[in-house]
């Protein structure tokens, strides 16, 4: 069999399998509501959950905060173990880390929006999606990482205010050590997951590129 | 048409709503035309791209959707074809769901022929498997390559959907055409 002859049965293939298709048949009228199930699709509806629940919980915060400089008494809460000072800083911390991670996704959020409406061509658009795949797998790692080390710090501030495991050890040290550590820890498994989840996918988007780059081109 | 809508919304927000839902209208049924006129193309990409059913009607759906999402962004530089290679191309090499083959599950074709029997159909059959079997052996940008090439497309037009000069595709398809031809051989090789 010869290449001409692939051709040929390519052609009768389609001609043969060719169904009469109409636009009932596809669904076509029903294109403009249907949900993508595409991988990008998939990490928009991430991001978009992300976005709807730090969006929510920074405007707690923030209402609380506001709250502790307007009516100190009643904003403070964790009274045994945090004091006004503490509390407030809890809430800074929370709404620093809150405005990152809504920035970061919704400009993530935003691209894959923009790229999701171009039709480039397929080296561009791969260079394109990897960028994109790339930026989404950092910014996941930086939010598990980040989320993970604030909330052992403060267990971690916590519990040695409540049984004193920590002795004379400065109060503000036990977050520190202990987040320091954590996010350690958390940035390799943050990462591992990460791998596992995407890494062989993006690989595999990355040797596909690579045919597209090579001799030079 | 102005005096009919005007008579009905009061006030600039209402016309406007109005008036993008007209042009919704009129943008999909124009969208669905050239659609139904080169489904070919869908068709064509899902079948280079999927070996089993479910997964070639989920990639059918995920290419129309992507024309639609993009349709608006097309103003006419180039053929509506081009664009419709172009997104199929890109959702179908993004895609993340893997084939039999990626799975592991890849059973080699029947090498099995019986002697003396063969008909039309049979050499046919034999000619399909081949053909699934050189083309499995290709990456998915190698695939789209090929693709575009048993479609007659000139190495220009090919250049304009990959991206790559036409010096390029031409080099590349030389390298495809050498892969082909390997995997023709060996096949030609287990079955006689």
């Amino acid at each position: 069999m010869k290449l001409s002859e692939l051709k040929s049965t390519w052609n009768a293939l389609e001609e043969e399998k060719a169904p009469k298709d109409t636009s009932a048949i596809l669904g076509l009228e029903r294109l403009p509501k249907t949900h993508s199930r595409s991988t990008l699709a998939k990490i928009k509806r991430s991001l978009l959950f992300k976005l709807w629940f730090a969006g929510t919980t920074l405007l707690i915060s923030s209402t609380i905060l506001t709250g502790s400089f307007i009516r100190p008494a009643k904003f403070t809460f964790f009274e045994s173990f945090l004091d006004l000072t503490d509390n407030r800083i809890l809430l800074v911390t929370m709404v620093i880390f809150l405005v990152i991670i809504l920035i970061g996704n919704a400009r993530a959020f935003k691209e894959i929006r923009s790229f999701q409406t171009k039709a480039d061509t397929i080296k561009v658009s791969l260079a394109h999606f990897i960028g994109i795949m790339e930026r989404t797998i950092r910014l996941n790692i930086f939010t598990n990482t980040a989320f993970n080390t604030l909330v052992v710090g403060w267990i971690g501030f916590l519990i040695g205010q409540r049984t004193g495991i920590f002795g004379e050890v400065e109060p503000l040290m036990v977050p520190l050590a202990l987040g320091g550590l954590g996010a350690l820890l958390f940035y390799r498994l943050a990462q591992y997951g990460q791998q596992l989840k995407f890494g062989r996918y993006l690989d595999q988007l990355k040797s596909n590129l690579k045919t597209l780059k090579e001799d030079g081109h | 048409m102005d005096s009919i809508l005007l008579a009905h919304c009061n006030d600039y927000d209402q016309l406007k709503y109005q008036w993008q839902a007209l042009d919704n209208k009129q943008l999909e049924k124009e969208f669905y035309n050239r659609i139904m006129e080169n489904l070919g193309i869908i068709r064509k990409v899902c079948r280079m791209y999927c070996d089993d059913g479910e997964h070639r009607k989920d990639l059918f759906q995920e290419i129309l959707l992507q024309l639609w999402k993009s349709y608006p962004t097309f103003r006419g530089q180039s053929q509506f074809s081009t664009l419709m290679y172009r997104v199929a191309l890109n959702v179908s090499i993004q895609d993340m769901r893997k084939t039999k083959r990626e799975r592991g599950f890849f059973i080699r074709t029947n090498t099995f022929k019986e002697p003396c029997a063969e008909t039309e159909t049979d050499t046919s059959k034999e000619r399909l498997k081949t053909l699934r079997r050189a083309i499995s052996g290709l990456n998915k940008v190698e695939k789209a390559i090929v693709l575009l090439h048993l479609e007659e497309k000139s190495n220009a037009e090919i250049a304009e959907i990959m991206g790559i000069t036409p010096n390029h595709v031409r080099v590349k398809m030389n390298r495809i055409k050498k892969k082909l031809t390997k995997t023709i051989k060996d096949r030609y090789h287990e079955t006689f």
